[in-house]
């Protein structure tokens, strides 16, 4: 059986919106699951219905076998819940925090310790104990968080954002604690942004508009582009004019500008003589054009792009 | 699965503990909630503590006599009342009202003089008119007091003294006239029988119980402890609200910690905080104060976090039920504080209330914690006779944590 199951999962706002809109969904023990998402596509949501804090207007989810309503308080037993915001308490030091989880949950004397030990060591925050929580770096912050979440050793761990508004190299540290979790068979759910972390992930569900539109893994989800990805070179004062020539170009499904280059999904590479043509027609000269693999970005903005038109 | 009793203890001690820090780790609010009550308590009893003195009086004085001019002098030295001076007639003592010279006028009637024995040789004939001084009542004297009724607590005050003097006058002039017959006379059944008959009080007269002196801060100080024990339940109301703002209610709500353990941990500190503070004000309220304390002092203390945790069940319904916490302060202010200082019997004695009114004050908490503190404080009395109040304070306390327990749901809105 499933580690999540959700069945026509419906969360329904006063005011009319619908912020989960008939969600099926199954992640299986032991897996990583990324969800991924334009702001507003109901990700929070999914994750607080699975946590057992907000009730569905519609269908059932279980997490761990305990249905999210009936038996709320039996799948917080399981879950370890990470909410976007900082979920602890800012005048408590990083040790005191860890303490009152600890309280909750009754773990006493050595074992406590122990785990104690265990996460600050985990966390890389074992010089920190007596910081208090609103004095951490965020990277830190969030750390403190995920161990908290951690002491009772949950099954379960549901991540909203973790990632935000940290630096690359804490994001990095912060990834590695989770593919530690992952491979010790802690069932994962993360919520993310970033297009890398999703990559990292078994399976990525891609939502909008409170709908899971599409869920697969990374590599299947890449495949799903119709056509190629072309970059092209311009000299960079034409990038701009550039950009909208391509546009006009028939047969081509999305533009994308990175930096120096213009990444375009086309349906195909023999796209390339009128390419070159509309660019000559504006005046830009063509620097270079080759294929290159997909990303799982250009991937989703096209699946939304055309779930949009 | 239904969550142990164990459990709800555990939970409930981490709550508290965590609740403990909190209020430790803010010195700011720490001072507050641990010695704002006793401030309040001092700067607001200095602040009501008003002893009536000097009362400007008018004498209309139509006796004219030894006797009138001594009752007047009398009711000049005493502290309440100031002769400011005399009127010819009636309508001078309306103008004198009127214009708010006096607040009080005493007319003497003719008469006064005439009520004692003129000297004579039937010296049993006067015994027996000194002895019958004693049943004239109030209505036979021809003494009459105005009183000027807008300020009721210097009015009141004014004419109780006014009415003890002229009692005492009676009494120790026709005392001093028995002491001056012959030495001879003085065992006869009749004079010692007028003795006894003066005893009594002459006209009416007004019997003060438990504070004696009539001081306003007696009355004012008990009351007011109750009224600051309110404080804490203030802060409390803001706990939810600040939790939801700092964003760790939804980490908290996604543990399994038990409702009831999250709301009981909460007050729990609280409480502690104010037998602290009961105890400080009880050591203000005698040292600073000067106050007898003539009941037990543990029921008291006891008592007193009964009414501490009635209020704070309160505060934390607002805090559950108002979503911000600068909303939350101000409905529990409005709760506590105007209704505390009109409602609860501070000023307005209950009993003279409407019934409507009166059932009103009474189950309204702060009314019941004025009641056991005044009770236990100035009389000395026990759970013989506040028990009622005892009673109202239990069943507001527990039908207020229900509430908030069942509005209290761990979920996001």
């Amino acid at each position: 059986m499933s580690m999540i199951h959700t069945e026509a999962l419906v969360r329904r706002f006063r005011g009319g919106v619908i912020a989960v809109d008939g969600l099926d969904l199954d992640v299986e023990e032991g897996e990583l699951f990324g969800i991924v998402g334009p702001d507003g596509a109901g990700k929070t949501t999914t994750l607080r219905l699975l946590a057992a804090i907000m009730k569905p207007t519609g269908g059932i989810a279980t997490v761990a076998g305990y249905d999210t309503v009936r038996e709320a308080e039996a799948v917080k037993r399981e879950i370890g819940y990470m909410p976007q915001q900082f979920g602890l308490y800012p005048d408590l030091s990083v040790e005191e925090n860890l303490n009152f989880v600890c309280d909750i949950f009754g773990l006493e004397g050595e074992e406590r310790r122990r785990r104690i030990d265990e996460l600050l060591g985990f966390a890389g925050l074992s010089e920190f104990r007596k910081r208090r929580g609103g004095h951490l770096s965020g990277g830190m912050q969030k750390k403190l968080v995920l161990a908290s979440a951690l002491i009772h050793k949950p099954r379960v761990l549901l991540l909203d954002e973790p990632t935000t508004g940290v630096d690359p190299v804490a994001r990095r540290q912060f990834w590695e604690m989770l593919s530690e979790l992952h491979s010790g068979g802690t069932t994962i759910v993360v919520c993310t942004p970033y297009m890398d972390e999703a990559e990292r992930c078994n399976r990525v569900g891609l939502m909008y508009e409170g709908r899971m539109i599409v869920c697969d893994t990374p590599a299947a989800l890449k495949r799903m582009l119709p056509g190629v990805v072309l970059a092209v070179s311009v000299p960079p004062r034409a990038m701009i004019d550039a950009e909208q020539a391509l546009r006009r170009l028939p047969g081509v499904l999305d533009v994308q500008a990175y930096g120096d280059r213009i990444h375009l999904i086309a349906s195909g590479p023999e796209i390339r003589p009128e390419l070159e043509a509309v660019l000559a027609a504006e005046g830009i000269k063509l620097l270079d054009l080759r294929p290159v693999p997909p990303r799982m970005e250009e991937a989703f903005i096209y699946m939304i792009r055309s779930r949009g038109s | 699965m239904r969550t142990h009793a164990s459990n709800i203890i555990r939970h409930t001690f981490a709550i508290a503990r965590k609740e403990i820090w909190h209020i430790i780790r803010d010195p700011i609010s720490l001072f507050l909630v641990g010695f704002g009550p006793v401030i309040m308590l001092i700067i607001i009893s200095y602040a009501f503590a008003v002893e009536v003195r000097d009362v400007p009086t008018l004498v209309l004085d139509l006796d004219r006599t030894e006797a009138s001019r001594e009752l007047i002098e009398r009711l000049d030295a005493t502290e309440v009342l100031d002769v400011i001076g005399t009127a010819d007639d009636m309508s001078g003592v309306e103008r004198a009202m009127d214009a708010r010279m006096a607040r009080v006028a005493v007319v003497i009637d003719r008469g006064l003089e005439a009520m004692f024995p003129a000297p004579s040789g039937d010296l049993l004939g006067m015994v027996a008119q000194l002895a019958a001084l004693a049943q004239v009542g109030d209505r036979g004297l021809p003494v009459s007091y105005i009183v000027d009724g807008t300020e009721p607590i210097s009015a009141e005050t004014a004419i109780e003294t006014a009415i003890k003097e002229t009692n005492a006058f009676l009494v120790e002039r026709a005392r001093a006239l028995l002491d001056m017959l012959p030495s001879s006379m003085q065992n006869l059944p009749e004079v010692q029988r007028a003795r006894e008959q003066l005893e009594t009080p002459i006209a009416l007269e007004v019997i003060t119980h438990y504070n004696p002196e009539e001081k306003t801060l007696w009355d004012l100080v008990p009351a007011m402890i109750a009224i600051v024990l309110t404080m804490p339940a203030m802060s409390v109301a803001t706990v939810i609200a600040k939790e939801r703002d700092q964003g760790t209610l939804e980490f908290l709500v996604a543990t399994p910690a038990a409702r009831l353990a999250i709301l009981t941990g909460k007050m729990l500190p609280y409480v502690l905080i104010g037998v602290f503070n009961v105890l400080l004000m009880y050591l203000a309220a005698v040292g600073v104060f000067g106050l007898p304390f003539r009941g037990n002092l543990l029921l008291y203390v006891a008592l007193m976090a009964l009414y501490e945790f009635a209020c704070l069940a309160i505060g934390l319904f607002f805090s559950i039920v108002i979503p911000n916490q600068e909303a939350a302060l101000w409905v529990s202010l409005m709760f506590f504080l105007f209704p505390g200082f009109f409602l609860s019997g501070m000023f307005f004695p209950i009993v003279a209330m409407p019934l409507e009114m009166r059932m009103e004050a009474m189950s309204f908490p702060v009314s019941g914690g004025v009641f056991i503190s005044r009770s236990l404080f100035l009389q000395g009395v026990g759970l013989d006779v506040v028990w009622w109040a005892v009673g109202i304070l239990i069943y507001v306390g527990a039908i207020m944590l229900a509430l908030s327990v069942l509005f209290f749901k761990k979920r996001i809105a």
